[in-house]
């Protein structure tokens, strides 16, 4: 039987069907005699396998001695326990019966099934992850002290409270020292754990990590049924590729075969369910479609296999008696119409740091400065207000006081950039639109073929400035100065002043304007006005009783502001296609990765611009073309999937272990010399066997394939 | 304890045992010359019992309705579960019996009438599991 892939006439394999009691005290396994198996499907990463087991000689309402929850494994037929190969284990989890009485002409049937999952739905259904583990002041030994460190108790304290999120904000939270976990005996140390840490000292979380602790035994509510003493040994995961630590991955809620899936997505890789030679289960983590050599190892978890469908006329001996793979049938699809040779990224809209002047938003005819009584009326002083039985009878307070029972909102209060022109005509008369070109670098701003300006009168929104703080990144606050000297000086005055929604510009909403003093305590020089004590109001007092147009720029009262604004051009980038695409179109797909790449620029014009405060000053442009580089590699050459069936179960043949496994590749056709491979940048891949169907009726093998575009490009 | 066949179908019986019979699958290739065998095992063997069963009584509707008793009797042996059962020195295991069938002569006739008795002859198609 060993020989047997060798020879013409074969003999059809027996599949052994073996139970065990899930719970209680379990003998050994025991063989499930009148058990026949149906099919054995085999499905790879967070999709458990499932196999149907069916009993001929039951009727739909006979019992089979199984119950939910027993244990199923099924295995070949050697008398060497050694030479056995492990095809599925996992759990009863559905009875089938159905029947029919048929008709004259027969039909009629019992069927008496039941369904088994792998242990991937028994990790489906355990404890779904919340809160952390950690040290707690009470798991160090000299806590708070220079001599501080971990209890050599193996303690540690769960914190329900906190969600089970790795290198949340982007910020590590992994303890740098591991965790000894033990066994059932509380001697035996299984394996180190990593586990959670506040910020403080921490060190971030890889990828091999996190699956650590999700598999630790530390975590691990099924460890009786899913054994899994030392994570960090399961095959694959010591790929580089589990070197990368990304930023938060949250589990939290997530059940651990969702939350290995999360781990493995977030860094392009994927995992199926293997048994050792004593028939455990573990898993071997690998990356989709990375099959490159012919030979399974410890280091190459997957591999390639070429096919063998005879060539027209050709005699099978030959290709039998090499053991080729046999090819019985085989749907092949070919496809280009999901190619992407040409990926556009669409970034966020550019954003510019600067420093420009606001314009009156009001009408001239708004204010008009009470002089009466040798300007004794002009303005009043909150200390002077408090004490006024009947303020409104001062037409300071009643217009230009906003509990004033005449009060003009925006006299005064309301600045703007002006940048859609709204202010520009009468009654307003505020002059020409703001020219963004004047503030904004001209390398961003103007089109540099045509020197055009490449925005519009939009309205636009004042937003943080792109300067940082000095000891944290977060952002400095919209800055307003105010100037009485037509601009010669600036000065920050205290006031509440919000920003407005509908357009670039403030509301001053200090209730007094008078109380935005002179920072100097300077009075106004000349005029109506002599004398007086110069703030906000008197200033644009003075202004107006002196007839000063503001447009041509007679006023002496200027606020201007320092933010951000987010202009009409956005980063934009397209990938090319290479010669190696499989289309003769150009095949656009449009990618929005606003959250990922912009402009964002401080430019000359900003206060800030040269000083000791830094700013998030970007240009993503070459990773961003590296991004769209790497999408148009994965998906610019067609897509292969196919159904291959083989004409028998390629089960091992007494070595143990099974010659396809999810994860491995098909590399071509001989026989008819067909092959399979796709383009991905300068590389070669396949076609990878996502899922594997044994037929034990008809004795045959079915490898189910996919392309690679279900893989996530990882940048 | 295997059952006497005779004990079932009288003493005018003819037994055979046909040999095992082999279940092959053939797998063929398009274009390509050959097939590919697969032995899926044995299915057993076929059993035929072939006899006489007679009935005497007072006249030849009372032996036929006699006989007719008998046959019906052996209607219900396909629905037997397997069984062992023995005849001339031979023991046949794990047999089911598949279908009875009378045989009719040339002339259509199936019930036959002497002086002393109605008989008639059948085919009893039996296999074995193993």
């Amino acid at each position: 039987m060993y020989n047997d892939q060798l020879q013409l006439d074969r003999t059809a394999q027996m599949l052994i069907v073996e139970f065990k009691r899930a719970h209680g005290s379990p003998p050994s396994w025991q063989i499930v005699w009148d058990a026949k198996v149906d099919h054995i499907e085999l499905n790879a990463g967070a999709r458990p396998s499932v196999a149907k087991l069916w009993f001929p000689s039951l009727r739909w309402h006979e019992s089979h001695n199984l119950v939910w929850c027993d244990r199923i494994r099924i295995r070949t037929a050697e008398p060497d326990p050694a030479a056995q190969t492990i095809i599925f284990s996992g759990f009863v989890v559905s009875y089938l019966s159905s029947f029919s009485g048929g008709t004259e002409k027969g039909g009629a049937f019992e069927h008496n099934a039941v369904v088994c999952k792998d242990h991937r739905w028994l990790l489906s259904v355990a404890t779904p992850f919340y809160g952390m583990a950690a040290r707690g002041p009470d798991d160090y030994a000299n806590y708070g002290t220079p001599t501080q460190e971990p209890k050599q108790d193996y303690s540690y304290t769960e914190l329900t409270g906190r969600r089970t999120i790795f290198n949340e904000a982007g910020q590590p939270n992994r303890d740098p020292d591991l965790l000894d976990v033990l066994g059932d005996d509380d001697e035996t140390v299984l394996c180190a754990t990593p586990i959670f840490s506040a910020p403080y000292l921490a060190v971030d979380w890889t990828a091999r990590q996190m699956i650590e602790y999700i598999l630790s035994p530390l975590n691990n509510t099924v460890y009786n049924l899913f054994p899994i003493d030392d994570p960090s040994a399961l095959p694959g995961l010591d790929h580089p590729g589990f070197d990368q630590s990304p930023s938060s991955v949250s589990i939290d809620g997530l059940s651990p075969l969702a939350a290995i899936d999360r781990v493995c997505g977030n860094i392009g890789f994927t995992f199926r369910e293997d048994y050792d030679v004593a028939g455990n289960p573990m898993f071997t983590f690998y990356k989709p479609g990375a099959a490159s050599v012919y030979s399974r190892s410890e280091s190459e978890p997957v591999i390639l296999h070429t096919l063998h469908a005879p060539a027209v006329g050709e005699s099978i001996a030959a290709a039998v008696a090499q053991g080729a793979k046999m090819l019985w049938a085989m749907d092949l699809a070919e496809d280009i119409s999901a190619i992407v040779n040409s990926p556009v990224g669409l970034g966020a809209p550019d954003r510019f740091e600067l420093t420009a002047e606001l314009v009156p938003a009001w009408k001239d005819a708004d204010l008009v400065p009470d002089t009466s009584e040798s300007n004794a009326n002009l303005f009043f002083y909150d200390a002077d207000i408090q004490y006024m039985t009947d303020p409104n009878s001062k037409t300071y307070y009643k217009k230009y006081h906003p509990r004033g029972s005449q009060f003009v909102r925006d006299a005064g209060r309301r600045w703007s950039l002006n940048e859609s022109g709204r202010y520009s005509p009468t009654p307003y008369d505020r002059g020409v639109p703001f020219n963004f070109g004047t503030t904004i670098d001209a390398n961003y701003i103007l089109d540099n073929e045509t020197g055009r300006r490449l925005y519009a009168p939009f309205d636009r929104q004042l937003l943080e400035p792109l300067t940082m703080q000095k000891d944290s990144l977060n952002s400095v606050p919209i800055k307003v100065e105010f100037s009485f000297d037509s601009g010669a000086t600036w000065q920050s005055i205290p006031a509440a002043i919000s920003s407005l929604s509908s357009e670039a510009g403030i509301y001053i909403d200090e209730a007094n304007l008078a109380e935005l003093a002179d920072q100097s305590a300077a009075v106004i020089s000349g005029g109506t006005l002599d004398g007086i004590p110069l703030n906000l109001y008197t200033s644009l007092a003075d202004d107006k009783l002196n007839s000063r147009v503001f447009k041509t720029g007679q006023w002496k009262t200027r606020v201007r502001v320092t933010a951000s604004l987010q202009m009409d051009q956005r980063l934009t980038r397209w990938a090319t296609p290479t010669a190696n695409s499989g289309s003769a179109f150009e095949q656009v797909a449009c990618y929005n990765l606003a959250d990922k790449y912009g402009i964002m620029h401080r430019c000359q014009s900003s206060t800030y611009y040269g000083g000791d405060l830094s700013a998030w000053d970007v240009n993503p442009t070459p990773a961003f073309d590296a991004h769209l580089n790497a999408i148009r590699d994965a998906n610019e050459d067609m897509s292969i999937c196919g159904s291959f069936t083989l004409e028998r179960l390629w089960l091992g043949d007494g070595s143990g272990d099974m010659p396809f496994k999810l994860g491995d590749s098909i590399a071509s056709i001989t026989g008819r010399s067909y092959d399979l491979s796709a383009s991905y940048g300068a590389a070669k891949i396949y076609p990878e066997i996502c899922q594997i169907v044994f037929f034990p009726e008809t004795q045959k093998t079915q490898l189910i394939t996919r392309d690679l575009r279900f893989a996530q490009v990882t940048i | 304890m295997a059952t006497a066949l005779t004990d079932i179908f009288g003493s005018e019986i003819c037994v055979a045992a046909q040999p095992w019979i082999h279940h092959r699958n053939y797998t063929a290739f398009p274009g390509a010359n050959g097939l590919l065998g697969m032995w899926m095992g044995t299915r057993g063997y076929p059993l035929i019992i072939s006899g006489r069963l007679r009935a005497t009584g007072a006249s030849y509707a009372v032996a036929r309705a006699t006989l007719q008793t008998g046959i019906n009797a052996l209607s219900y042996l396909p629905g037997w579960l397997p069984g062992d059962y023995s005849f001339a020195g031979t023991t046949y295991n794990s047999i089911v019996f598949d279908s009875i069938r009378l045989i009719s002569d040339n002339t259509g006739k199936t019930f036959h009438m002497t002086a002393s008795y109605v008989y008639v002859d059948f085919v009893c198609q039996a296999r074995s599991l193993i």
